[in-house]
């Protein structure tokens, strides 16, 4: 009889599974998409449905090796010329994520300088670590309770990952 | 002496219980055509000969412990030779496969297909435990016995255990299982299979429960949430000071008063079955002292279940919630919150109210909530928009539906039923209209308006306009209010008809209309860099132009003056325009020295008006209008200053105004002076709302915070 070599039958299962796996594919951009349910007949599990915009972009792939999870955040003011808070269209609060291994809920918080919750949205992620996802969350200001509120200061952007914060970003909005 | 035997030495055959397979261990895979219960194994994660496709599990036990375990290997291909095919249970059902569990395991031997021993081992350590022969399994009196079978295509093996040898029972049967094959370790993901349903979930964390409110009622906090379909039950940690900093393990036993970081568990069920409870009331908390200082409450609510594995707990977001109980038998002179309403977002648009009824916030929550007047309990669960609501909601009866009227940042604009938060329609089919909508809708009543409006429509109209991130794109609609029909899209060109560019609308439009002939919107808009007006004034029949401005933009609403017949606007300068709505002229204009903060509250001859920090930290005037002369008859600096409410009904009629020093501040009508300051807050407070039965003068605020919450505060104030 040949000697049982299972050394970990559950411990080493994902290790195994993804030590093992020997196809080689071709990266592809991935949509981030966000699925909301009827909201008005059912819960929906996410606060803030307001879809993120989608960016797609290609993942330069050199070995057949998913690559190592990152999360990397970028803010964007449009237009760039300002930072006032009376005229700042809108925010563009971007994270790419990269070396994602399972299916997961992407959430963003967004903190006024203040500390407390303006915002949240959120994004399910289909988890494919040969995937390069850019979430694109549209934050509207001139006008809003921002501008008429006068949030100005240090804000945070702060995202999670299945509960998990995995990056934060900071900007400013003056006065 | 076991009595019965439920396994054949040769084939197991079962007969099929509820929805269960009728399963023959032969090896052949018909009689899985329609299994339920089956791993998505992912392509081609195998190696050597053998990859798993497909990995079933069903069973035929319907009472007790009489029946049997089946599972159904599929290779890839035709390659099955030599190999080891085997399931691990979590027999102790503890939610953790460890040495107390088991790992049943048959091996295939080469040149023959019936194997004639099973090893039960140690998971972890693969220690033989124990072995049988083809006679037994170490079962029951009812059910003991196993089979397995490779097929002869060396592509399918099937393997059979009795209940009883697993230690199984009809309603004890939903085990964390993993199954695969040796040598090539080919497994399937961890999972958890109920026998009862024949059912198979991935094992992981489950979601978050969803709309999750405190209510901080006199010495307690009403806790609320929505329970998603992956539940057993849920634990909420009490934290004291700070937001609850830990979640708890998975797996582990807890009880109501064990510590979990810095905080308590306060409330756990669904341990031994499912339970659908959705609310708790944490009771005998501290009250306010008499000086007003409050004691604070965090709390975070961890779905659970597939033996206490807990989600993350992050709702509504990772700081969860906080409920200040209030003063069940106030002092004398006693200002502090009745009650307060936590759903965690900032919020400063003004409450709206149904008499005696509810008060209604809106805000980033993006959902729709309802407190009853009261208690402040909710009236209904908050309903879910897609996005956030920052103008107040319009509530009111109009083409026969009495609703709560809203747009929100998903460019969506509904039909709210005020006594559910169910839509009554969402206009456009449920797609959004604009990118974005920012300001509340106003109507026009038909009964109230001339022929030519009672002619060309058949209800009254309601009207939105955009905010989208175009400086030209955005609109105005027409809105049937029964039904949500779009009646017309403008601004248009008066001599073409075609629409025509502007730029964000922020703030409320109003409707100057009467029963003769007047049907005009005026609308504020941006100015997209001074390319375009920004201040329209749009026929309400069709939405085409009767008359533009070029102002430096407008983003709050404008106001009609009833005494001076007017309209009057304050620029995004703070220049506050007087439009005689008679000419379309303007008559004066008044600069108000800063940013405004609010609209200009016209109060017959004059208007109070909020201007943002700036030269000192924000201020509240009075301007009085004389033919073509404005001055500001007094002004008081009140530190960033909300919208102005004011009490037309109350003896002493006051001027309110929330403030970011967590005030709202109460000011005399005729000088200015502050004669109130009410704390409310540590943190910014919105604009108050008044709540009134009539003829009745006002009998409270409703205001929302910074800090996520409403709260409702008795008025006249004490």
């Amino acid at each position: 009889m040949k000697a049982l070599m299972l050394s970990r039958w559950l411990g080493a299962a994902a290790l195994l599974a993804a030590a093992s796996c020997t196809q080689s594919r071709p990266p592809e951009p991935v949509a981030v998409q966000v699925q909301p349910e009827d909201p008005l007949v059912d819960d929906a599990p996410v606060i803030g449905l307001v879809e993120p915009r989608v960016i797609e972009s290609p993942i330069v792939q050199v070995t057949p090796d998913p690559p190592a999870f990152s999360a990397e955040t970028e803010t964007l003011y449009q237009p760039d010329s300002t930072r006032s808070v009376g005229e700042v269209r809108e925010l563009s609060l971007r994270l790419t994520i990269m070396g994602m291994r399972n299916p997961a809920e992407l959430t963003l918080e967004l903190i006024q300088p203040s500390g407390n919750t303006y915002e949240a949205r959120a994004a399910q992620l289909a988890g494919d670590p040969f995937q390069k996802y850019e979430a694109e969350f549209v934050v509207p200001v001139a006008g809003t309770a921002i501008d008429r509120a006068n949030l100005s200061g240090t804000w945070t952007a702060r995202y999670l990952l299945r509960g998990e914060v995995i990056a934060t970003d900071t900007f400013e909005l003056l006065p | 002496m076991r009595t019965a035997k439920i396994v054949s030495l040769a084939l197991l055959v079962s007969t099929a219980a509820s929805a269960d397979l009728a399963i023959t261990v032969d090896g052949l895979p018909p009689d899985w055509a329609n299994a339920t219960a089956c791993f998505n194994e992912t392509q081609g994660d195998g190696s050597g000969n053998i990859d798993l496709v497909r990995t079933c599990l069903t069973n035929n036990n319907s009472a007790g412990d009489v029946g049997s375990l089946y599972v159904l290997f599929e290779n890839k291909s035709a390659s099955i030779t030599e190999a080891q095919f085997g399931v691990t249970i979590d027999r102790n059902n503890d939610g953790i496969i460890n040495g107390l569990d088991e790992f049943w395991q048959v091996n295939i031997p080469s040149g023959g297909n019936d194997p004639q021993i099973i090893y039960v081992r140690d998971p972890v350590t693969l220690a033989l435990k124990r072995q049988y022969d083809r006679s037994t399994c170490g079962g029951t009196a009812t059910s003991d016995g196993w089979s397995a079978h490779r097929n002869s295509s060396d592509k399918y093996v099937e393997l059979g255990i009795a209940y009883g040898c697993l230690g199984l029972s009809y309603g004890d049967d939903t085990r964390l299982i993993q199954a695969g094959c040796n040598p090539n370790l080919d497994l399937t993901y961890p999972a958890y299979y109920d026998g009862d349903g024949d059912t198979l979930q991935a094992a992981g964390a489950p979601p978050n429960v969803t709309l999750f409110t405190v209510t901080a009622q006199p010495g307690q906090n009403v806790l609320t949430w929505n329970n998603p379909a992956q539940h057993q039950g849920v634990l909420v940690l009490r934290a004291v000071g700070a937001p609850v900093s830990t979640a708890p393990a998975d797996h582990a036993t807890y009880a109501v008063g064990d510590a979990v970081g810095n905080a308590k568990v306060v409330y756990l069920d669904g341990v031994s079955a499912t339970s659908t409870i959705a609310t708790f009331t944490d009771s005998g908390l501290a009250e306010p002292t008499d000086s007003g200082t409050a004691t604070r409450y965090y709390y975070k609510v961890f779905n659970h279940w597939q033996n206490r594995t807990f989600a993350a707990g992050n709702v509504p977001t990772s700081s969860g919630l906080f409920g200040e109980p209030t003063r069940s038998s106030p002092p004398a002179g006693w200002n502090g919150p009745m009650w307060c309403y936590s759903t965690g977002f900032s919020s400063f648009v003004q409450p709206v109210h149904r008499a005696g009824i509810a008060a209604y916030g809106a805000g980033n929550f993006a959902a729709v909530t309802a407190n009853q007047i009261y208690s402040g309990l909710e009236l209904f669960r908050p309903q879910r928009l897609y996005g956030p609501v920052q103008d107040r909601y319009t509530v009111t009866t109009a083409a026969g539906i009495a609703g709560l009227f809203t747009g929100d940042q998903s460019g969506r604009v509904y039909a709210l039923d005020p006594n559910t938060g169910a839509a009554r329609w969402i206009a456009n089919g449920g797609s959004p209209i604009a990118g974005s909508i920012q300001s509340a809708p106003v109507f026009q009543g038909r009964a109230y308006s001339g022929a030519a409006f009672q002619s060309t429509f058949s209800t009254d109209v309601m009207f939105v306009a955009s905010r989208n991130a175009s400086a030209t794109t955005n609109r105005v609609f027409a809105i049937r209010p029964d039904t949500g029909q779009i009646l017309w899209t403008g601004p248009k060109d008066s001599a073409t008809g075609a629409l025509v560019n502007m730029d964000i609308v922020s703030g409320a439009p109003w409707v100057d209309y009467d029963n003769v002939s007047r049907n005009r919107i005026w609308v504020g808009a941006r100015n997209n860099g001074g390319s375009q007006p920004s201040l329209y004034v749009l026929n309400s029949l069709n939405g085409t132009i009767l008359k533009t401005f070029s102002l430096p933009g407008v983003d709050l609403p404008v106001f009609r003056d009833y005494t001076l017949n007017q309209m009057v606007v304050v620029d995004n300068t703070g220049v506050v325009h007087g439009y005689d709505l008679n000419t379309l002229n303007q008559v004066w204009t008044v600069s108000i020295g800063g940013t405004p903060a609010s609209f200009p509250y016209t109060v017959g001859g004059g208007f109070i008006i909020t201007r943002k920090r700036g030269a000192d930290a924000g201020r509240v005037s009075f301007y009085k209008v004389s033919g073509t002369t404005v001055t500001e008859v007094w002004g008081v600096t009140v530190a960033d200053p909300s919208y102005p409410v004011i009490d037309f009904w109350s003896a002493q009629q006051l001027i309110l105004v929330g403030s970011s020093d967590g005030t709202i501040k109460a000011l005399n009508p005729d000088t200015g002076a502050i004669v109130k300051s009410v704390q409310v807050s540590s943190q910014q407070v919105g604009t108050p709302g008044l709540h009134r039965i009539s003829p009745a003068p006002p009998d409270r605020i409703d205001v929302q915070t910074a800090d996520g919450r409403m709260c409702a505060i008795k008025y006249p104030f004490n």
